[in-house]
C-alpha cells in the first residue's frame, strides 16, 4: 500500500510536470473558447430577430396582396383566393396576440401548459385503450402521457418553456458536451494519456523505474490511477468551463427546464409496412430532471466515460513502444471508431463499440436508443465500456509483467 | 553469502545466444571488471542482473534473493546505471533523486538526497532542469540515483562514458572509496586500463562467453617489459642483448623484457655504466602483455579492446 501510495505521488509529479498537460490544457481552453464564441454570435442573431416585428411585416405584406386582389375582377377562383388569405391574415393576428400576451405578461405560459395538459388529456380519453393497439397508437399515448408529465413539472417547478429567440445556457451546455464527450474530450484525454508508458519507452526511463524494488504491476496500477483520475478531473474541469462560458454569454435562466431520463424504446415493425420502424417509448421507468441536475450528472459520467478512454489509450501505451505510435493508434481509435458508430449506426452489434457510449447521459435519456434504433439503457453503456476497460487492460498487465525491456 | 552471483545464466535474443552460461560470483568490498568488446554482451547480462529482461536459464541471486521469482527482495540493495542514464530531463535533479528515493522506500528522504549529491558533487546545481544538464552532470546524477537506496550492490554499465579525465579519476576513487566502505561494486567496460585502475577482479566476456577470470593484482604482478628512451638507442640494444636481456627496437625506442622492478634497476645500471644516457623509462602495460596470454589473443585483438 504504502509502495502504491509513493508511485502515485511520483506519476503524479511526473504528469503535472510534462509538457503535454500544458497543450491539454490549452486545447481545452480553445474548445471552450470555440463554445463561448459560437454561443456569443448565436446570441447576437437572435437579438436581432424581433417576432413580434417579423410577423407584423408577414400581416402586413398580406393585407397589401388582398386589397391588390380585391381590386381585380371577380372569378369564383378569385374569391377562393381571396377567402383562403382571409383565414391566414386571422391566423396570423392570433399568433402575432399570443406572442404580444406573452411578452407583455411573461405568465401566459401557465395558462397555455394548462391548456395543453387539458387537450392531451382529453385526446387520451378518445383514444382506444388495451393491449391490442397498433405501435403507432401506443407511441401515440405514451407521447401524450410524456406531454402531460413535462407540462406538470414545468407548472410545478416554475419552468417556461423557452423559446426562441430566447436562449437557454443550461440547455446549450447539454448539447455542446454531448457532442464534445464523443470528440474533443476523448482526444485531450488520449493526449494527456497515450504516452505514460510508452514515452518512458521512448525516453529510456523506464529502466531506471523498473530496476527499484517495485512490482511491475504496482508500478502500472499507479500510473493507471493517476492517469484516469487526471483524466477524470480534467473533463469535469473542462465540463465546468463550458457551463460557466454558457452562463457568461447567456445567463442563468432555464437551470429548472425539464429532461427526460430513463426512456426506454421498443423497435417495432408493423406487418403492412416491414421497412418502417417504429419507435415505442415506455415511460415506465423513466423521470424528469431539471436541466441542471441532468447537466451535472451528465457531467459524471463524461467523466467515467472518460476513464474508460484513458484506460484504452494506456493499454495503447504499454503495447506500443513509441509514444508517437500510441498517441496514433488511441487517436484513430477514437477517430475511427466514431465515423464507425455513426455510418453503421442502425446495426445492432455497433452497440458494442467502446465510442457509441462516450457520452453515457444520452443513453440514460433514450436518445441513444433512438439515434441506434436498438435498445439502449445506461446499463447497457456502461456494460459495454466496463467490458473493454477491464479487458484492455489485463492485457496490458499481463504484457507488461512479462515483458523483457530490452531496447529502452 | 555472495553479494552477486550467476550460475549458468544464458540469454537468447531473437535465434542468437547473447550470453552463454555465465557463472560468476562478486562479493562485499569487491570492484568486479566486466571487460569485453562492443556487442559481447556486458549490458544485455546487467539487464539481466538487475531484472529488466529475463534469463533464458540459469539463475540470478542478489543477497541469496532470486531475482526472478523475488524481484522485490533482491532490487531492494540493488543501485544500478544500464547503458545512459536517462533522467527526467523535465523534472529538476532534485526531483529525480527524490522520485528514486520513494521507490527504493529510503526513509529520510531529504536528507538523504543532500548526502548523495554531495557525495557526486552536484549539490551546486541540484535544483536545475536536468535538461539543462551537461552529459557529465548527467553521469553523475546517473550516479547519484544508483547509490540512493544506499545499495550493497552496485551495477554499473560502462559508467565513465562522458566523464572528463577529472571526471573519471573522481569516479575511480568514488568507487574504491564505496567498496572500501563495503559495497560490492559490477562495473561492464571495455577499456582494459579503466579496469585495471579500478576493480580487483575481472572477467573477460567475449561472443557471450565468460573467456577468462582473474585478479587484477595477479596479473600485474606477472611477466611485463619496459620502454626506453636513451641517447644511443643502437648502442643500447647491442649492450643489453650482451648481458643477456631480451630486447626489440621499436623507433627510437627500446622495449626490454623485465619481469620486476630489480630487473629494471639492473638494466638501467647496465646502460649508465656503458656511458648511455637514459631519458625515459616507462612500464610497458606489464597487464595487457599477461592479459593477452590470459585470454590467449594476438595484440590486433587487444587494439580493438582498447
Ligand atoms: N533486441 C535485440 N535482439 C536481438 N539481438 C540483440 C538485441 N539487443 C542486443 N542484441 C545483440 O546482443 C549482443 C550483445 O549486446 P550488448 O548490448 O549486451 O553488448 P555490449 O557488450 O553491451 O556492447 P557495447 O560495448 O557496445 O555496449 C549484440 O550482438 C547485439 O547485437
Ligand atoms: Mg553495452
Amino acid at each position: 500500500m504504502g509502495t502504491l501510495w509513493n508511485v502515485v505521488r511520483n506519476e503524479w509529479m511526473k504528469l503535472v510536470r510534462r509538457r503535454r498537460l500544458t497543450v491539454v490544457a490549452i486545447l481545452g481552453l480553445c474548445v471552450v473558447a470555440l463554445f463561448a464564441f459560437g454561443e456569443y454570435h448565436r446570441l447576437r442573431e437572435a437579438q436581432n430577430f424581433n417576432p413580434v416585428q417579423i410577423q407584423q411585416t408577414a400581416i402586413a405584406q398580406m393585407e397589401s396582396e388582398r386589397t391588390q386582389l380585391a381590386q381585380s375582377p371577380p372569378t369564383a377562383q378569385r374569391d377562393a383566393q381571396l377567402r383562403d388569405l382571409d383565414q391566414a391574415i386571422a391566423k396570423a393576428k392570433a399568433d402575432l396576440a399570443q406572442t404580444k400576451a406573452r411578452t407583455a405578461s411573461p405568465e401566459t405560459w401557465r395558462q397555455q401548459a394548462q391548456a395543453a395538459i387539458e387537450n392531451a388529456k382529453q385526446q387520451l380519453s378518445q383514444m382506444p385503450s388495451g393491449p391490442a393497439l397498433l405501435p403507432s397508437q401506443q407511441a401515440q399515448r405514451a407521447s401524450l402521457q410524456a406531454e402531460i408529465m413535462e407540462n406538470q413539472f414545468r407548472l410545478q417547478h416554475h419552468a417556461p418553456p423557452v423559446v426562441w429567440p430566447q436562449m437557454n445556457s443550461w440547455e446549450e451546455t447539454v448539447s455542446f458536451l454531448g457532442v464534445a464527450a464523443k470528440t474533443f474530450i476523448p482526444l485531450l484525454v488520449v493526449v494527456l494519456v497515450a504516452d505514460i508508458v510508452a514515452g518512458e519507452m521512448t525516453d529510456g526511463t523506464i529502466k531506471l523505474l523498473v530496476v527499484r524494488p517495485v512490482r511491475r504491476r504496482t508500478l502500472l496500477l499507479g500510473k493507471w490511477l493517476v492517469v484516469t483520475a487526471a483524466s477524470a478531473l480534467c473533463s469535469l474541469v473542462l465540463c465546468g468551463l463550458v457551463w460557466l462560458a454558457g452562463i457568461l454569454v447567456l445567463g442563468t435562466k432555464g437551470a429548472m427546464s425539464p429532461h427526460w431520463v430513463g426512456v426506454t424504446y421498443q423497435f417495432v415493425t408493423s406487418p403492412d409496412q416491414p421497412l418502417a420502424v417504429t419507435p415505442v417509448p415506455d415511460y415506465t421507468h423513466a423521470a424528469l430532471l431539471p436541466v441542471w441536475q441532468y447537466l451535472l450528472y451528465d457531467s459524471l459520467w463524461i467523466a467515467a466515460a472518460m476513464v474508460v478512454v484513458a484506460s484504452i489509450a494506456f493499454f495503447c501505451s504499454t503495447i506500443f513502444k513509441s509514444a508517437m505510435v500510441s498517441t496514433a493508434v488511441s487517436m484513430g481509435a477514437v477517430v475511427i471508431g466514431l465515423v464507425v458508430t455513426d455510418m453503421a449506426r442502425h446495426q445492432g452489434w455497433v452497440r458494442w463499440l467502446f465510442p457509441t457510449h462516450l457520452n453515457l447521459m444520452s443513453d440514460w435519456s433514450g436518445e441513444a436508443a433512438l439515434a441506434l434504433q436498438h435498445p439502449v439503457t445506461l446499463g447497457l453503456g456502461v456494460l459495454v465500456l466496463v467490458i473493454w476497460a477491464v479487458v484492455l487492460l489485463a492485457v496490458s498487465f499481463i504484457r507488461f509483467g512479462r515483458q523483457d525491456i530490452l531496447n529502452a | 553469502m555472495h553479494v552477486l552471483e550467476l550460475r549458468g545464466v544464458s540469454k537468447r535474443l531473437g535465434r542468437r545466444m547473447v550470453v552463454e552460461d555465465l557463472n560468476m560470483t562478486v562479493e562485499a568490498g569487491e570492484v568486479y571488471g566486466f571487460l569485453g568488446p562492443n556487442g559481447a554482451g556486458k549490458t544485455t547480462t546487467i539487464r539481466m542482473i538487475v531484472g529488466l529482461i529475463r534469463p533464458t536459464a540459469g539463475e540470478i541471486r542478489i543477497l541469496g534473493h532470486d531475482v526472478q521469482r523475488d524481484p522485490v527482495r533482491a532490487l531492494a540493495h540493488v543501485g544500478a546505471i544500464v547503458e545512459n542514464p536517462e533522467l527526467y530531463s523535465y523534472l529538476t535533479g532534485r526531483q529525480n533523486l527524490i522520485h528514486y528515493a520513494r521507490l527504493a522506500g529510503v526513509n529520510d528522504i531529504a536528507r538523504r538526497v543532500e548526502r548523495v549529491a554531495e557525495r557526486v558533487g552536484l549539490a551546486d546545481r541540484l535544483d536545475e532542469k536536468v535538461k539543462r544538464y551537461s552529459l557529465g552532470m548527467r553521469q553523475r546524477l546517473g550516479v547519484a540515483q544508483a547509490l540512493i537506496a544506499d545499495p550493497k550492490l552496485l551495477v554499473l554499465d560502462e559508467p565513465t562514458n562522458g566523464l572528463d579525465p577529472a571526471g573519471m579519476r573522481e569516479f575511480r576513487e568514488l568507487i574504491r572509496a564505496l567498496a572500501r566502505e563495503g559495497m560490492a561494486v559490477f562495473v561492464s567496460s571495455h577499456l582494459l586500463a579503466e579496469v585495471e585502475q579500478m576493480c580487483d577482479k575481472v572477467a573477460v566476456l567475449r561472443g557471450g562467453r565468460v573467456i577468462a577470470e582473474a585478479r587484477i593484482a595477479d596479473l600485474t604482478a606477472s611477466v611485463g617489459h619496459v620502454w626506453l628512451r636513451v641517447s644511443r638507442p643502437d648502442m643500447a640494444q647491442a649492450v643489453l642483448r650482451n648481458s643477456g636481456w631480451e630486447v626489440a627496437r621499436d623507433g627510437g625506442r627500446l622495449r626490454v623484457a623485465a619481469k620486476d622492478e630489480a630487473a629494471i634497476a639492473a638494466v638501467v645500471r647496465a646502460l649508465v655504466e656503458q656511458g648511455i644516457d637514459v631519458y625515459e623509462v616507462a612500464p610497458g602495460g606489464g597487464l595487457e602483455q599477461s592479459f593477452l596470454a590470459l585470454t590467449g589473443e594476438s595484440p590486433a585483438h587487444a587494439a580493438g579492446m582498447a
